[in-house]
C-alpha cells in the first residue's frame, strides 16, 4: 500500500468515525420522525371533576338509549357495549342489585341506573358505577368510579380506585380508603379513619362535629404590632414585611400586613394577621388564631383548633388541621394543599383538599378500636 | 403526551434517594479527577512557581482560573440534570385550582404586530378566569402598521375588558413601554405576554397562583417553540429550550434557587416591582434586570414547568445570531450592575447568591473559553506548558459546553418530555454551539465600547404563522 493510499484511507476512516455520531440525526432530519411542537393541553388539567364530566359525555354517547329504555319499562337490561364492556341497567330502587356471587369477587359489569342504585356489601366493582339519582355502596366494597346525579354514600371499610363524584352530596363512612378524586355540587363528609387524596366540595366536613371550648377567638381591634416590636425585621417595602430568623406574634395581638418568614413561625392564642403569611421553617398556630390571606409553608404547617384561615393553605410537608378549623368559606372557596395533610375531626374547608402522598382523617382517641387506629 | 404526563416520566421511586444526588456528583467529579490524573503525570503539571517571568505566571494563573470556571459549569450543569432526574420535584403552587382570585392586569408588549396581535387576544378573551377580574391591556408602542386599528377593534367589543394604552412617545423598547404603562395598573398582579404568544385557557390561573405566596415578586412560565419542524436551526432551538425549562429552571426550583424571570408568559407582582423602582427603561435584558433585582429586595422568582405556552423560535441564523446577541449584551449589563450587590446583600441565601452569580455569568463563558484556548497555544509555543494543561482544558470545555454536560441536560429533558426520537439530532447541538459562542464572544468584547442608551429600541423575532398543537 503507498503512502498515498495509507493517508487517504486514514482521512476517511476518521472522517467518518467523526461523522458517525451524525447518522441517527440526519435520519432524523430526512424523516422527521419526531420534529412537532410539543403538544400543550388548552383546558386546565386540574380540574378535579375532569373525569367525571368526560364519563358522562361517555355515557350520553353509549347508554343514553338504556337509561330510557329502562326508566321507562322499569327493566334490567344487559348487554355488551362496542368496545366489548358489558353493561347492566337497572330500573330505579331495585334494591339491591342482584349480583352473582362469582361477579361479587370481581365484578366487570359496567352498571347505571335511570334512578336510585343500592349496591350489595363486600365487592369489587372494576367497571364504573353510575345513578340518575341517588347512589348507595354496600359495606367494605371496591369502586373503580363511581357517579350519582344525587346523593352518593360509601358504606364503611369501602374503598375507591380513580375517582367518586356527587350531584347532590356525598357522604363517606368511618375507615374507607378514597385514592383519586373525590368530588361534590353539594356537600362533602368525610367519616373519622377515613384516607384520602384529592377532594373537592363547596362544604368539606371531616369526622364528627367537636364540641366548642372555651377559647379566646381573634379581635378584629386586637393592639396591632408595629415594625418596631419585631426583631430581624429586614424589609417592609411593597406591603411585605420580611423577618430574618424566627418569628412570634403575642397572644391576642394583630399584624396587618403579608408576612414572610425565613425561619420558623408561631403565632399564640387568638392573634391575627390580616395578610398572607410565608415561613420558610415549621409554622404552627395556637388555639383560635385568625389568617385574612394565605399560608405557605415550605416545612411542616400545624393550625390550631378553632382556627379561621381566608386561604389558600400550602405546606411542602405535612399540615395539620386542629378541631374546628375551618378554611375558606361558602362564597369564598380556596384550596388547602399539602404533601401529607392530618385533619382532626370536626374541621372544615371550603373548596378544594389535596394530599399528594397521603390525607388522613384522624380517630378520636376514644373512638380507636383497630391495631392500625381505625376508628 | 400533556404537562401532567411529562412531569410522570420519573425515574422509579426507589431511585429517588436524596444521597444519590451528591454520590453521583462526587463519582463523576472522582472519575474525572483519575482520568486527568493518569493523562497528566504530576511531574508535566505545570505550576506559577517563581522561576518563571512574570507574565508567563500571570498567564499560568489566568488558565488554571478558567479550568476552574469551566469545571464549576460541568459541575452545575450535572448537579441541576441530577436532581430534575432523581430529586425532589417541587411544584407547590400548581394545586391551587380554587381560590378567591385576585384582580390581574395581562400586558401584551406590540411594536408592528398586525399579523399576530389577534390571535393572542382572542386566546386571552377565552382563558378560564373570572371576567370581572380581569384586564386586558394591549401595549402598542408606535406601531406603524395595522397594529392599533386592531386592537382598537377588540377594545371596542369588549369594553372594559380591553383597555388599550397607545404609547407615541418615549423611549422607545420594551422596557421602557411596560414602565410608562405601570402607573395605569390598578391590580397587583400583572402578566406579560409577547405579541406572537398563544395563552391555553387554564394558563392564567396557574401563573396567577404563585402570587398567594406573599414572597414571591414574579413567576415564570415554560416556552415551547411553535415552529420546531421548520429546519435545522429550529429543531436545535427547540432541544436547547427544553433543556433550559424542562432542566435548567425547574431544578433552580426545586433547589430553592433563582429561577429566571423571561419577560413573557409570566408576571410580576406589581408593588413588588414599584419598591424596587419598576422596570429598569435602559436595561439591554429587563427580564433578567427584575429578576436580579427582585432577588436583592428579597423577593422570589417562581418557575412553573407546567404552565406552557408556544412561542415562536427564530427560523434563520441571523436572528438567531443577533437574538443571541442581545441576551449577551443583556445579562452582561446585570452582571456588571448588580454582581457586588448580591455578594454582600443580607436578603438572599448563600446557595441564591452563588446560584445568581452563575445564572448572570454564563454569558460570559464564551469568550472565557476563546481565552482559555488562545493562552493554552501561546504557553505550548513558549514551551511552558507540556501537552497537559491543553489535555485539561479541551477535556473540561468540552464535557462542560460542547458535550456532556449540556448533552445530558438536553437529553434528560427530551426524557422527560417523553419525545425520543428528537435525541437523536444532540451532536447537531455543537453547531449552535459554536454560532453561540462566537456570537456571544463578539457581543462581549465590544461592549464596552458601545453607549447602552443607544442599545435601547424593540428587539423582535421575525414572526410567520404557525399552527399550535393543542390537545
Amino acid at each position: 500500500m503507498g503512502v498515498g493510499l495509507a493517508i487517504i484511507l486514514f482521512l476517511a476512516l476518521t472522517l467518518g468515525w467523526m461523522l458517525l455520531p451524525f447518522l441517527p440525526g440526519l435520519r432524523e432530519i430526512v424523516r422527521k420522525d419526531d420534529a412537532e411542537a410539543l403538544p400543550i393541553s388548552r383546558r386546565s388539567e386540574v380540574d378535579v371533576r375532569h373525569f367525571a364530566q368526560g364519563f358522562r359525555t361517555y355515557l350520553d354517547r353509549t347508554l343514553a338509549g338504556m337509561l330510557d329504555r329502562s326508566r321507562r319499562e322499569g327493566e334490567i337490561l344487559t348487554g355488551e357495549l362496542a368496545d366489548g364492556t358489558p353493561y347492566l341497567v337497572v330500573p330505579d330502587g331495585e334494591s339491591p342489585v342482584d349480583i352473582g356471587d362469582d361477579e361479587r369477587a370481581y365484578c366487570r359489569t359496567l352498571i347505571v341506573s335511570p334512578g336510585d342504585l343500592n349496591l350489595p356489601d363486600d365487592c369489587v366493582h372494576a367497571a364504573e358505577i353510575y345513578a340518575a339519582g341517588d347512589l348507595t355502596g354496600g359495606a367494605r366494597s371496591v369502586y373503580r368510579a363511581a357517579m350519582a346525579e344525587g346523593a352518593l354514600e360509601l358504606a364503611a371499610g369501602s374503598a375507591s380506585l380513580r375517582w367518586l363524584h356527587a350531584g347532590r352530596s356525598l357522604r363517606v363512612n368511618d375507615n374507607c380508603r378514597l385514592w383519586g378524586r373525590v368530588s361534590s355540587e353539594g356537600p362533602l363528609h368525610l367519616a373519622a379513619g377515613c384516607r384520602f387524596e384529592r377532594l373537592h366540595a363547596q362544604v368539606i366536613d371531616f369526622g364528627d362535629p367537636a364540641e366548642a371550648s372555651e377559647v379566646a377567638l381573634a379581635r378584629a381591634d386586637a393592639p396591632v404590632v408595629e415594625a418596631g416590636d419585631i426583631a430581624h425585621l429586614v424589609d417592609t417595602r411593597g406591603g411585605r414585611w420580611l423577618v430574618a430568623g424566627d418569628f412570634e406574634l403575642a397572644a391576642g395581638r394583630r399584624l396587618e400586613h403579608d408576612l414572610v418568614v425565613n425561619g420558623a413561625v408561631i403565632l399564640r392564642e387568638g392573634s391575627s394577621l390580616k395578610g398572607s403569611l410565608k415561613s420558610r421553617g415549621p409554622l404552627r398556630t395556637e388555639r383560635g388564631v385568625r389568617i385574612d390571606g394565605a399560608v405557605v409553608g415550605e416545612q411542616d404547617v400545624a393550625l390550631g383548633r378553632d382556627g379561621v384561615i381566608g386561604g389558600p393553605v400550602i405546606s411542602e410537608r405535612t399540615l395539620t388541621l386542629g378541631t374546628r378549623c375551618v378554611v375558606g368559606a361558602p362564597d369564598v372557596p380556596t384550596t388547602v394543599s399539602a404533601r401529607d395533610i392530618r385533619v382532626e375531626p370536626g374541621s372544615r374547608c371550603h373548596g378544594t383538599v389535596w394530599a399528594h402522598q397521603r390525607g388522613d382523617v384522624l380517630v378520636p382517641v376514644g373512638r380507636i378500636s383497630g391495631k392500625d387506629g381505625t376508628a | 403526551m400533556n404537562a401532567q404526563h411529562r412531569e410522570d416520566q420519573a425515574l422509579p421511586a426507589g431511585y429517588a434517594r436524596w444521597w444519590l444526588l451528591p454520590v453521583i456528583v462526587l463519582g463523576v467529579l472522582a472519575a474525572t479527577t483519575v482520568a486527568v490524573v493518569l493523562a497528566v503525570p504530576a511531574s508535566e503539571l505545570p505550576l506559577p512557581d517563581p522561576q518563571r517571568p512574570l507574565p508567563v505566571r500571570i498567564m499560568l494563573a489566568a488558565m488554571y482560573l478558567i479550568i476552574g470556571i469551566v469545571v464549576v459549569n460541568l459541575v452545575r450543569h450535572y448537579y441541576f440534570t441530577l436532581n430534575r432526574l432523581f430529586g425532589h420535584q417541587r411544584h407547590p403552587y400548581l394545586d391551587v385550582d380554587t381560590a378567591d382570585w385576585p384582580r390581574v392586569t395581562i400586558l401584551v408588549p406590540a411594536h408592528n404586530e398586525e399579523r399576530v396581535i389577534g390571535d393572542i387576544l382572542r386566546a386571552l378573551l377565552e382563558v378560564d378566569y373570572p371576567g370581572d377580574r380581569l384586564r386586558i391591556m394591549p401595549l402598542n408602542d408606535r406601531s406603524s402598521d395595522r397594529t392599533r386599528e386592531i386592537i382598537d377593534e377588540f377594545a371596542r367589543s369588549h369594553p372594559g375588558l380591553v383597555t388599550p394604552f397607545h404609547r407615541t412617545e418615549g423611549l422607545a423598547g420594551k422596557a421602557a413601554a411596560l414602565q410608562d404603562a405601570l402607573p395605569l395598573i390598578k391590580d397587583d398582579i400583572v402578566l406579560v405576554f409577547d405579541a406572537d404568544y398563544i395563552p391555553g385557557r387554564g394558563l392564567i390561573k396557574q401563573l396567577v397562583a404563585p402570587f398567594f405566596d406573599p414572597e414571591v415578586g414574579a413567576v415564570m412560565g415554560r416556552v415551547v417553540p411553535v415552529n420546531a419542524d421548520v429546519n435545522l436551526l429550529t429543531r436545535i432551538l427547540d432541544l436547547e429550550r427544553a433543556g433550559g425549562y424542562q432542566v435548567d429552571q425547574q431544578a433552580r426550583m426545586n433547589l430553592r434557587l433563582v429561577p429566571q424571570y423571561g419577560g413573557t408568559v409570566g408576571g410580576i407582582r406589581r408593588r413588588a416591582v414599584e419598591a424596587i423602582g419598576g422596570w429598569d427603561v435602559r436595561s439591554l435584558a429587563e427580564d433578567t434586570d427584575i429578576t436580579l433585582r427582585l432577588l436583592l429586595a428579597g423577593w422570589k422568582t417562581v418557575y412553573q414547568n407546567r404552565s406552557e405556552c408556544y412561542e415562536q423560535v427564530p427560523e434563520n441564523w441571523r436572528s438567531r445570531m443577533a437574538q443571541i446577541f442581545r441576551w449577551a449584551r443583556g445579562h452582561n449589563q446585570v452582571l456588571r450592575k448588580y454582581a457586588g450587590r448580591l455578594i454582600v446583600n443580607r436578603r438572599t441565601r448563600p446557595a441564591e447568591k452563588i446560584d445568581g452569580l452563575l445564572l448572570l455569568h454564563i454569558y460570559l463563558m464564551s469568550p472565557i473559553l476563546l481565552l482559555g484556548w488562545a493562552l493554552g497555544v501561546v504557553l505550548w509555543y513558549l514551551g511552558v506548558t507540556k501537552p497537559g494543561l491543553i489535555v485539561i482544558l479541551a477535556v473540561t470545555c468540552y464535557s462542560t459546553l460542547g458535550n456532556f454536560a449540556v448533552f445530558f441536560e438536553i437529553a434528560a429533558a427530551t426524557y422527560l418530555d417523553g419525545t425520543r426520537s428528537r435525541v437523536r439530532l444532540l451532536p447537531f447541538i455543537m453547531s449552535g454551539f459554536l454560532v453561540s459562542l462566537m456570537s456571544v464572544a463578539r457581543a462581549t468584547v465590544t461592549q464596552p465600547f458601545v453607549r447602552p442608551t443607544r442599545d435601547v429600541h424593540w428587539h423582535k423575532t421575525e414572526r410567520n404563522h404557525r399552527r399550535a398543537r393543542w390537545e
